[in-house]
């Protein structure tokens, strides 16, 4: 406090001489103080009460309440305790001082009054006061702070404790991936944490009807699990407004005036009598609500209650959006493992029962070939010839294929196989087509590997075939060779035949796909789609590298821990 | 070469039971047979039930012949090959019969299944006919001449 503000200070005097209250008055308004007298101690009490001085300069001889009294009383009671008592007194004693200290006065002033000494200790007192209450003033401000601090960390406990508990269940739920187990684990946990009588999630329906899908409730209480509600129990503004997020509380069912009568008898058949009501929105439509029950008493549900219930819906959400992605995928996957499945059995047994009406074809063919052959004219000859050549390539083609099904679903279970014997058999098997065209086939160090051993056999006789078959002007030569990169093994087969043109470097593994006229290089253009699917069972890759008229060079990959 | 036997014997027909529904096949092998040396009477049924009948003779078979040789398809409407093997193999009158299996099927269950069932030998049936007459040709040579096969 400034002085001029400590000058416009108002100072109570109390004497019961009016000589010295006109000498003090005169002296103190002159000094630019505010003046109240009073001439005893009662009427100073109450001009304290109502005035709230600043000062009260108070004499302690007085007829009737003394000073002592007056002042015991002023700092009994709290509107006035606080102002500073300066005692006025002839007396010069020790003990009397004491006992005026004592009571709560700050000084004592002795009579004859010196004016400029009562100015001064007037003046000290006022600044001393005017101090103590900018410490009071600070104090209430700092006690305030820390209040606010002590809040806010309750709130940040709070906060964590949700966090927590968020994130606990949250858990749990995103580690179910059937959203019956995420809808399950969901109201048992809420019903834990909110010691709710009966906690659920209700499913809105497509058509607009709902029920129950999951339920946690106490045994005390009926289940509300397994009874569908009918569309008019859930009108289409309530359900607008649950779209936009809105939560609805409901402390006492009995008291509140908004409740709609449908649904309070749907409460009472339930017990209920306090409920919290949070929606699930998964991808922008309201699949359903989260509700808890109190059916014990009613309920003050707290926000951090609420709260808690909203993002456990988001990530109950989040989870089911998640889960049905997955259930879709699984059934997508699904089927398409049955259609591929059946669309090998097919292949199996078209192929197999092609058989038997071509092996009429070939069979009464030959014999018409047999017996009738130079009997006929030459066109004739020719017709049976051209008759008997396609009965015979739709032979191969229908042994092609019939192999070519046989990889998925005649396939042997994997063993440890030598890729060395593998390459043997092969060998063994192409001896005519070896020793006609001259070829020598060379390999070394190829390794054991996780195998169907007959596929793998097959799939080095189709490489080493291969490059038999399109064969250059020179005696043809085949190189296999293998080696571990990383976590599998390469191999590969490389010929000094016609090569391939980069352009059809994967087209020559589509089925039916040929590069070369039929006459020069017969097949059925099925060879290399086996190997495909052979090397890809087996969990491996298949591509070639070649340039035309340098040969080609086959790779493929088989994992060398075996199909993960 | 074929080996010929006594010209006695071969006045003789020796009797075959096929059991073939392939009308194409009842012919083919009614050729292939007629183009060897053997004299042979080929008696047809066109179903296992058919065949069980005509080796019990019951009707409308009981004039049938005691066949010495049975040639059976296995996939047959009504009773299949292999219940007609079993019911032969399983007959004190006529498990001596020897039943060769001859069929299209390559699978390894149908050739464990009929050899099990005790037939006396499983040959598919080729799909060009220079093989499917070597085959018939082979039975000829091995079951119709070389071995002796028990009298009726």
């Amino acid at each position: 406090m400034s002085e001029d503000t400590a000058s416009t200070a108002t100072i109570l005097v109390v004497d019961d001489t009016p000589t010295n209250l006109e000498v003090l008055f005169d002296f103190l308004s002159n000094a630019g103080f505010k003046v109240l007298f009073a001439e005893d101690g009662e009427s100073a009490i109450e001009k304290a009460h109502y005035a709230a001085p600043d000062l009260i300069l108070l004499d302690i001889l007085m007829p009737g309440m003394d000073g002592f009294e007056t002042c015991r009383r002023l700092k009994a009671s709290p509107s006035t305790a606080a102002i500073p008592v300066i005692f006025l007194t002839a007396l010069t004693d020790t003990p009397d001082k004491v006992k005026g200290f004592a009571l709560g006065a700050v000084d004592f002033i002795t009579k004859p009054l010196q004016y400029e000494e009562v100015l001064a200790r007037v003046k000290t007192h006022l600044r001393l006061q005017a101090l103590t209450q900018q410490l009071q003033a600070q104090n209430a401000r700092l006690e305030h702070e820390v209040q606010e601090r002590t809040q806010a960390e309750a709130a940040l406990r709070q906060q964590n404790q949700r966090s927590q508990l968020l994130a606990g269940v949250s858990l749990k739920i995103r580690q179910s991936l059937q959203i019956s187990d995420i809808l399950q684990t969901a109201v048992v946990e809420v019903k834990a944490i909110l010691q709710a009588d009966r906690v659920l999630v209700y499913r809105l329906w497509p058509d607009g009807t709902g029920s129950s899908v999951a339920e946690a409730v106490e045994p005390d209480w009926p289940q509300v699990m397994g009874i569908t509600f009918p569309e008019e129990i859930f009108p289409d503004e309530i359900r607008w407004e649950y779209l936009q997020g809105r939560v609805r509380t409901l402390s006492d069912v009995k008291l509140d005036p908004n409740v709609a009568p449908c649904l309070v008898d749907f409460l009472r058949q339930f017990w209920v009598q306090a409920k919290l009501v949070v929606p699930i929105i998964a991808q922008d439509d309201l699949w359903g609500l989260l509700i808890a029950h109190q059916c014990s008493t009613p309920r003050q549900w707290t926000t951090f209650e609420t709260e808690l219930l909203q993002q456990l819906a988001n990530q109950m959400a989040i989870a089911l959006t998640q889960a049905q992605l997955l259930e879709q995928e699984v059934l997508q996957r699904q089927e398409l493992a049955r259609s591929n499945d059946e669309l090998q059995k097919f292949a199996y047994v078209a192929s197999h029962d092609l058989q038997e009406p071509l092996r009429m074809v070939t069979s009464y063919l030959q014999l018409l070939e047999r017996r009738y052959k130079g009997q006929l004219d030459a066109d004739a000859d020719d017709f049976i010839q051209f008759a008997v050549d396609g009965a015979l390539r739709m032979r191969t083609l229908i042994n092609d294929l019939l192999t070519y099904s046989r990889v998925g679903t005649q396939g042997r279970a994997f063993e440890p196989t030598s890729s060395t014997q593998a390459v043997e058999r092969a060998i063994a098997n192409l001896k005519v087509a070896i020793d006609e065209s001259g070829a020598t086939i060379t390999y070394r160090g190829l390794p054991q590997v996780q195998a169907d051993p007959t596929q793998l056999t097959q799939l080095f006789q189709n490489l080493i075939g291969n490059g038999i078959k399109f064969r250059s002007e020179a005696s043809p030569h085949v190189d296999i060779e293998a080696s571990q990169k990383e976590d599998v093994w390469l191999f590969s087969v490389q010929d000094n035949g016609i090569g391939i043109d980069p352009q059809y470097a994967d087209q020559i593994f589509v089925i039916f796909q040929r590069l070369n006229n039929r006459i020069t290089y017969p097949g059925t253009g099925i060879g290399l789609a086996i190997c495909k699917k052979i090397v890809e069972r087996h969990g491996g890759k298949i591509w070639v590298q070649s340039k035309p008229n340098q040969g080609s060079t086959f790779y493929f990959t088989i994992p060398a821990g075996g199909k993960s | 070469m074929v080996m010929v036997k006594p010209i006695l014997e071969s006045l003789n027909p020796i009797e075959i039971l096929l059991v073939e529904d392939n009308p194409g096949d009842i012919r083919l092998t009614q050729e292939v047979l007629n183009e060897g040396q053997i004299h042979n009477h080929l008696n047809v049924v066109d179903d296992g039930e058919k065949a069980i009948a005509f080796l019990t003779r019951a009707a409308p078979y009981s004039q049938a012949p005691n066949p010495q040789l049975v040639l059976l398809d296995l996939n047959l409407p009504r009773r299949s090959g292999l219940e007609v093997l079993k019911t032969i193999k399983t007959n004190e009158t006529l498990k001596h019969i020897p039943v060769i299996v001859f069929t299209s099927s390559h699978a390894e269950a149908d050739i464990m299944s009929a050899y099990s069932l005790h037939a006396n030998c499983y040959i598919t049936k080729p799909i060009d006919l220079e093989r499917f007459t070597k085959s018939i040709k082979s039975i000829e040579d091995f079951w119709l001449s070389m071995v002796e096969l028990p009298s009726e």
